[in-house]
């Protein structure tokens, strides 16, 4: 009874102490929006964790205006979303892929059907803009370095140049020689930050702002092509454009999400909780 | 003695089982008990809520009854394929000493491998900074999977009644359709299923 006592009383602090920041609405010195997205996040059904409702409650929390779900090789669960969110109030949701093949992967974003990706990532992009969408080197490490040729790297609308392998030494080293090969050839490319979200850490991890002049989904991507974009790291360093990082900055820079004032409390209670369920009679 | 005696009293019907599989069966089945499709129904959710708040802590940093509630509603298939898995093999057996209720509430106590490794990784992915690296968790699931084939052939002897042979013919059936699901179920997320789906058009 003490265990089922402590999950309840974890459940009710967690439920009690949870806070959904306002949406901010902040503009860049050009008067344009700047909005805070992730274009890199798995749902279920699919490799992800939780369910686009659950999703898009987390990603409101996360102070995210924004976020493409981005299955592998599937937009069904994507498209699921986008129709649940226009029944209500919250962040936009873009319908999205992400484009699974052998040596690449891109992130389709504001795409309506299936890309194949048994191609090059050349045709891949070429089949993403056919759809209005946007393409996104995803998670550009060593090991996907040599299918993108010059080719690609010329008509590529964006790339992660934060995503959560930033935080090891050897793979931020990666993205930053990625960063300085496509900047060299492609200088308006917009720089992305995604939390490539599946089961662990969390949504928003590392983010993109974007500098859109409409607050809608066609704002968002136009703003994607047109590269006006700012990737941010989870410890709030902005990476891109100089002058649009001066205007993320001027703004107010990176905005973590709110500290909840029982969240340890509540995690802590149900673990020892549920433990106690298990092994106490 | 003492020892004995308060940890028959403190222990759980599972953790007396993962310790004393063979043991603890035989004073379960001899156990008179009434109501127990609810009993197997109660267990299983028990294992349903455990998972959707620990997904719920380790996927968000923090755990509401929301959240843990749509986690568990939208995994629930995994305990009906568990159900299945279980039915495989309980329907199967002849000499089975329990109804079969009984036996759905008996072959869900096996699961505890899984569950205490759950919360090891969540407490693991909680204090880890960034995260757990994935062969960690991958190498260390060896452990609960072979825990838990000890468990379910355990079962298959002292529940079913089965000889050893059988009891491992069994067990193999059982991990072979929950394993056969989980992976297909991992082929679909990473778009595995796509030519099918394709072919068919769907």
């Amino acid at each position: 009874m003490l265990s089922a006592a402590l999950v309840v009383a974890g459940l009710l602090a967690g439920t009690w102490s949870e806070s959904i920041p306002e949406a901010v609405a902040r503009r860049s010195p050009a008067g344009e929006w700047i909005l805070a997205a992730d274009f890199h996040v798995h749902a279920f059904p699919g490799d992800g964790a939780l369910p686009p409702w659950a999703l898009r409650h987390e990603a409101a929390r996360a102070g995210l205006d924004v976020f493409t779900i981005s299955n592998h090789n599937r937009v069904s669960t994507a498209r699921l979303a986008r129709w649940m969110s226009q029944q209500s109030p919250g962040p936009i949701v873009i319908v999205g892929q992400e484009v699974t093949a052998r040596g690449f992967h891109v992130i389709a974003a504001g795409i309506e059907e299936r890309v194949d990706w048994r191609t090059s990532p050349a045709d891949v992009i070429r089949a993403v803009h056919a759809q209005g969408g946007v393409a996104i080197a995803a998670h550009p490490i060593r090991r996907f370095w040599p299918a993108w040729d010059d080719e690609a790297l010329a008509i590529l609308d964006g790339y992660e140049r934060a995503h959560p392998v930033i935080d090891q030494e050897k793979t931020r080293a990666e993205l930053a020689a990625f960063d300085a090969r496509v900047r060299t050839m492609h200088p308006g490319i917009a720089a992305i930050g995604s939390s490539d979200f599946h089961w662990t850490g969390s949504i928003g991890w590392c983010r993109t702002y974007v500098l859109t002049r409409e607050r809608t989904r066609a704002g968002v991507i136009e703003a994607v092509r047109a590269g006006r974009t700012v990737a941010a790291d989870r410890q709030g360093r902005l990476y891109g454009d100089p002058a649009l990082v001066s205007a993320v900055e001027a703004a107010g820079g990176f905005i973590p999400p709110p500290a909840e004032r029982f969240r340890w409390l509540s995690i802590g209670f149900v673990w020892f909780g549920l433990l106690g369920m298990l092994v106490l009679a | 003695m003492n020892g004995r005696i308060l940890s028959e009293l403190l222990l759980s019907s599972e953790l007396k089982l993962a310790l004393a599989p063979a043991a603890t069966y035989r004073t379960l089945v001899d156990e008179r008990t009434t109501g127990t499709w609810w009993r197997a129904l109660a267990h299983a959710a028990f294992y349903l809520l455990l998972f959707g708040a620990l997904v719920a802590i380790t996927a968000t940093g923090h755990v509401t009854l929301g959240l843990m509630l749509h986690i568990a509603v939208s995994w629930s298939f995994l305990v009906a394929w568990q159900a299945l898995a279980g039915a495989v093999i309980i329907l199967r057996a002849r000499d089975r000493r329990v109804g079969i209720s009984r036996a759905f509430e008996l072959l869900f106590l096996a699961y505890v491998p899984w569950a205490l490794y759950a919360l090891t990784m969540t407490a693991l992915a909680v204090l880890a900074e960034p995260t757990v690296p994935i062969l960690v968790v991958l190498l260390t699931g060896v452990a609960p999977l072979i825990w838990t084939s000890v468990l379910v052939a355990r079962f298959c002897q002292t529940v079913l009644g089965t000889t050893g042979a059988d009891a491992r013919r069994l067990t193999l059936m059982h991990q072979f359709v929950i394993w056969g699901g989980t992976l297909g179920y991992v082929w679909f997320a990473v778009g595995g299923w796509t030519p099918i789906l394709q072919t068919v058009r769907l």
